[in-house]
């Protein structure tokens, strides 16, 4: 599992995270969420005391990749 | 806990674990990379054709959907492997892996990754190949090194291919190889054709060059 601490400006690749079947994102509010398709993406927002907005994104990539020797 | 991993972690693992399994087997691995249309099937089908008397050769062909490509290879008599990635833009270290498994390459053989034809995605997951290839034709437009160009600044050698269209396009060939060379100043050019055969002869001596610097 990873878990990242992304910024206000970092632009997450969806199908990056395609390369583990489990992440935990925590990003700031503002920050850019492209997700991929085929992907089931949950995502919870949590207000902290200091104001900020932490929103907690649960992905779990469903690989469709198939390998056939010819 | 540690907070912060980069995206890629997982794959760039698995491909240093395919870097060590080509090193111990003393392969050359070529990870082939374009957009869709550029010729990169055809450019592997005539290289294969001319060439699989000269060295041990096995191909990972990487599409969303069908086996065409690997059809075609498999009538060239060449080992070949297809990935589908379904809704993927891109092939996985794992996924190399996999068909790694499936192949049982042999030693000191050439291995040919042909990528999902896309410019974009394909660039940024490191596959574990000893060299990569970016392929680019004179249909396209000579702008696509500034346009995409962390594939042409992660790539060693770029093929322009259909040179032999060159006569019926408005494809500048030196202005394409100053856009690269402004992303990538060591980025080497080999101008060829698959259909006719044009510079087909200085690839093929690349690629065992580059095979004997291996050993």
């Amino acid at each position: 599992m990873n878990i990242t601490i992304m910024g206000t400006t970092t632009t997450i690749m969806g199908m990056s995270i395609a390369t583990s079947m489990t992440t935990i994102i925590i990003m700031r509010t503002g920050t850019t969420m492209l997700t991929a398709t085929g992907m089931t993406t949950i995502i919870m927002g949590t207000i902290i005391p200091t104001g900020m907005t932490i929103i907690t994104t649960i992905i779990t990539g469903i690989r469709t990749a198939t390998v056939s020797r010819r | 806990m540690e907070l912060e991993q980069n995206i890629l972690h997982h794959n760039q693992l698995l491909a240093e674990r395919n870097r060590g399994y080509f090193a111990a087997k003393n392969m050359l691995a070529v990870n082939l990379v374009s957009s869709p249309g550029s010729g990169k099937t055809s450019v592997l089908e005539r290289t294969l054709r001319d060439m699989k008397e000269r060295a041990d050769f096995y191909v990972i062909e990487g599409d969303q959907q069908t086996f065409n490509d690997a059809d075609r290879i498999d009538a060239v008599g060449v080992p070949v492997v297809q990935v589908n990635t379904g809704q993927g833009c891109h092939l996985e270290s794992d996924m190399v892996q996999t068909a790694l498994q499936k192949l049982k390459p042999r030693d000191n053989s050439l291995l040919f990754i042909e990528n999902v034809g896309n410019l974009v995605c394909p660039a940024m997951f490191d596959l574990g190949e000893n060299k990569r290839v970016v392929i680019i034709s004179t249909t396209e437009g000579d702008d696509k090194p500034i346009k995409y160009p962390d594939m042409f600044h992660s790539a060693q050698l770029c093929l322009i291919n259909k040179i032999d269209l060159l006569p019926y396009v408005n494809f500048d060939v030196d202005k394409a190889k100053a856009y690269a060379r402004r992303v990538n100043p060591d980025i080497e050019f080999l101008e060829v054709s698959a259909t006719v055969g044009t510079g087909l002869e200085a690839w093929y001596d690349w690629l065992l060059t580059e095979q004997q610097k291996l050993a």
